[in-house]
């Protein structure tokens, strides 16, 4: 058969057939891995079968039926009372734990006292089953790993590689080998399970053994991919921390936390044990009661006297898809011990016992962490939330924390609905909020159009304020938000400046061009008369500080842009409109590679200024 | 609240005049009494009521949705109930618990925030040690509603995977795939968290 986990669970809850229920009992004897998969599970469903009990009183139940309309109102309550039930005959016998009663006072009781009863042996199939052997001479312990495998680290749920378990968990009934790692080479593998009947009528008694036993359990196992399982640890931790803060809002004065992350008690006192007056720290206790000690059960060695080879364990997330072709050893062992010289070893329809014997003792709570002084300290994913160390003080979330506690108590279904979390809303909320003041704090400051800019500029630039004079006080007007113009471009000082022209106001730029003549370099602006009123604008040029710059001021004129830029290796390296301009001026700057004397003078009825520097 | 017991099938004398215009209520004769519903809920109510709270983390919302659940099943009884009783049950109050059904209903939308203290169930149960958190159902909390539910209908509730398959409303198989990964899951969870 194949080792499975699906299998495994299936087995644990009974719902595989008799026959291959009888194979997992039959492979489980032979497959330390197997055995310790299945006390995983066994251990896992008696942690959510000990969860506490909810009772609803008679009153309770009748105004609930009343509420749905199963009862009237003055009908009695069908079936005997709940807590005034006579105990049977049967129940006398057992301990009150065991009782199907539940009752206030042990609320933990199981109620299905069937799961705690002693697992049947198994049926197997007649034609798949010897004749029981002989009872072996000696009894020895159950062929049970002697440590117990849940107080050791082993990588049975290791994130390294773990794929989805639904995916790899599929129910096979025909064993199928695809995974050759896994694969174990047994002799007698490619006879049919049915084939060896007869030769196992007579079996030989079996051989003890009992020096021999299990390998001992690996304590870590190297994850398979460095890199997938690095992320898949992060992930991991970074879930256990997501879900450990969520669970940070049970912090609740109605809710105590008796252990774990958020247990008052640790957060106040990490290092030493808790003292007995902590009034906040209610260990819940399991009443000590009367325990039945389990009666040890007897297990032929023979079933084990395999010998176990040292084997490497691959972490248990890997039996989910992986085959084990294991054959059926009980039908093959006349052959393999015919091949070997010994007598037979036969098997005893006995299931195997799990690593986890099962035990009524009183077991303290697997969730507890110990208190005590010289216990470890908690891991690396707890210690921030228990020890409070990985956030300052000045830095608690817990005001919004039971702000959101707050809001989500008051929504529906709220806490009630997996995957719905009401911080969600709140976060939504928040950032609604912040959109709509951002809207309208950026609409009292956005730029108005460009024609109210145009006419409010002109109105006080141009236009006198009118004060009527009252005698009544008035009201100042509050000045509208603006956009305020950048400050005009202010000339510096020049240096030989001297200015041409007559004053003419309906010239324009059209162009400017540059060129080099023998013995001085020439600027020549052309000019527009739009109107051919004639006369020359009136143009202001110097030398900017430093000498290195060339400044020419047109009064009245309409400039057409940037200039073009001049050609290299000439004295003007550049040439810009100073934007914005002073009032009613239209100044160019010209770089010059170095400094020069200015001349300038208009042509042909002030329609080119000509600046020659030399 | 009407009552859910159906009447019995009579045929008049008028009816039997016109034997082809009649149609016979079968269901009638075979839904059971409300009593017996009663009867059967009152012997799962316990279990209902501790499944739905260690299902959703809070016995008033549990009982709520428990409440939900048997008068979606009075509405709609199955017809075996002594063979499906249980199931049914258990489907119609997890499907509660993940739809959010509440009974009686709560009022939706803005009324909401008008609405005076609390319109939740009357009805006391004694859930002091099932509220109390730890670290068992933190693990269970980090698992999605189905395998959550899984791990306890089959664990807490003691159903069998037949029965699971009708109240996860999925096939047997499925279940049990759904019961091994719950595990799993749950385990490594555990096993993370409780250090």
């Amino acid at each position: 058969m194949r080792c499975s986990l699906l299998t495994l669970s299936s087995y644990l809850d009974r719902e595989l057939a008799p026959e291959r229920s009888a194979e997992v009992d039959a492979h489980l004897v032979g497959c330390v891995r197997c055995q310790t998969g299945l006390g995983y599970l066994r251990e896992e469903a008696h942690r959510v079968r000990t969860l506490s009990r909810v009772t609803v009183p008679d009153d309770g139940a009748h105004a609930l039926l009343t509420t749905v309309g199963l009862l009237a109102e003055d009908e009695a309550l069908p079936g005997e009372p709940r807590w005034h039930a006579p105990i049977t005959q049967l129940e006398q016998g057992l301990p009150p734990w065991l009782q199907d009663r539940g009752g206030r006072t042990l609320p933990w009781a199981p109620r299905n006292p069937a799961a705690h009863q002693p697992v049947p042996a198994p049926v197997i199939a007649p034609q798949l089953v010897p004749p029981p052997p002989p009872p072996p001479p000696v009894q020895t312990a159950p062929p049970v790993v002697d440590e117990d495998p849940f107080t050791m680290t082993m990588n049975f749920d290791s994130p390294a590689g773990r794929p989805a378990v639904e995916e790899d968990i599929e129910p096979s009934a025909e064993p199928q080998v695809t995974h050759h790692d896994f694969e174990v080479e047994v002799p007698g593998t490619a006879q049919s399970p049915a084939a060896p009947i007869e030769d196992l009528q007579e079996p030989e008694p079996p051989v003890v053994t009992a020096a021999q036993g299990p390998p001992p359990m690996p304590v870590a196992l190297p994850p398979r991919s460095p890199v997938g399982g690095i992320v898949a640890r992060m992930r991991d931790a970074l879930a256990v921390r997501m879900a450990l803060l969520r669970g940070e809002g049970a912090l609740d004065p109605d809710i105590q936390i008796v252990s774990g992350a958020g247990a008052p008690a640790r957060r106040r006192q990490p290092a030493g044990p808790l003292p007995e007056s902590e009034a906040e720290f209610e260990e819940v206790e399991l009443p000590s009661q009367p325990q039945p000690q389990p009666q040890p059960q007897p297990v032929a060695v023979g079933a084990v006297a395999e010998s176990f080879e040292p084997m490497e364990f691959e972490p248990m997330d890997a039996i989910g898809d992986e085959e084990l072709d294991i054959p059926d050893r009980w039908l093959n062992e006349p052959q393999r011990a015919e091949a070997a010289g010994r007598p037979a070893v036969l098997p005893v329809p006995i299931r195997p016992p799990a690593p986890v014997a099962p035990s009524h003792e009183p077991q303290p709570e697997p969730h507890d962490i110990d208190d005590s002084p010289g216990a470890p300290p908690p891991g690396r994913h707890m210690r921030s939330v228990l020890g409070g160390t990985g956030r300052p003080s000045w830095l608690s979330l817990e005001p919004i924390r039971q702000a959101m506690r707050d809001v989500s108590r008051s929504r529906e279904p709220g806490v009630a609905i997996a995957g719905r979390d009401s911080r969600l809303w709140v976060f939504g909320g928040a950032v609604l909020i912040i959109l709509l003041v951002g809207v309208l704090t950026g609409k009292s400051v956005s730029t108005p159009s460009s024609s109210n800019t145009a006419a409010h500029s002109h109105g006080t630039a141009t236009t006198p304020v009118q004060q009527v004079p009252t005698a009544a006080p008035t009201t100042i007007a509050t000045p509208t938000a603006a956009p305020t113009p950048p400050p005009a471009a202010v000339l510096p000082a020049l240096t030989g400046a001297h200015t041409l022209g007559s004053g003419a106001t309906q010239y324009g730029v059209n162009g400017i061009r540059y060129g080099v003549h023998p013995g001085d370099y020439r600027i020549v602006v052309d000019l527009g008369d739009t109107t051919g009123a004639g006369g020359a604008p009136t143009v202001t040029l110097g030398i900017g500080p430093g000498g290195t710059a060339l400044y020419v001021e047109f009064s009245s004129v309409t400039p057409s842009g940037q200039p073009e830029t001049p050609s290299a290796g000439g004295v003007v390296t550049g040439a810009t409109l100073l934007l914005p301009s002073p009032a009613g001026k239209t100044v160019y700057r010209f770089s010059l590679q170095h400094s020069a004397t200015v001349s300038a003078y208009y042509l042909f009825n002030a329609t080119r200024l000509v600046i020659d520097l030399t | 609240m009407s009552h859910t017991a159906r009447a019995p099938c009579i045929l008049r004398p008028q009816d039997r005049a016109f034997p082809l215009n009649v149609m016979i209520n079968v269901a009638a004769n075979v839904l059971p009494e409300s009593r017996e519903l009663a009867a059967t809920t009152r012997e799962h109510l316990d279990d209902l009521v501790t499944y739905a709270t260690h299902l959703v983390f809070d016995a008033h919302d549990a009982v709520d949705f428990v409440t939900a659940g048997i008068y979606h099943a009075s509405r709609y009884p199955p017809a075996r109930l002594r063979v499906d009783g249980r199931a049914a049950l258990y489907r119609a109050v997890t499907r509660a618990c993940r739809q959010g059904q509440r009974y009686p209903p709560r009022p939706h939308g803005p009324v909401r925030l008008f609405r005076r203290g609390s319109q939740g169930s009357r009805i006391e149960v004694d859930a002091a040690a099932a509220s109390k958190m730890n670290t068992v159902k933190r693990a269970l909390q980090m698992l999605s509603f189905d395998r959550r539910a899984a791990l306890l209908l089959r664990d807490l509730a003691g159903l069998d995977y037949r029965e699971m398959a009708r109240v996860l409303e999925c096939s047997p198989d499925s279940t049990a795939r759904l019961v091994a990964a719950a595990r799993r899951e749950f385990g490594s969870i555990y096993r993370e968290i409780a250090i």
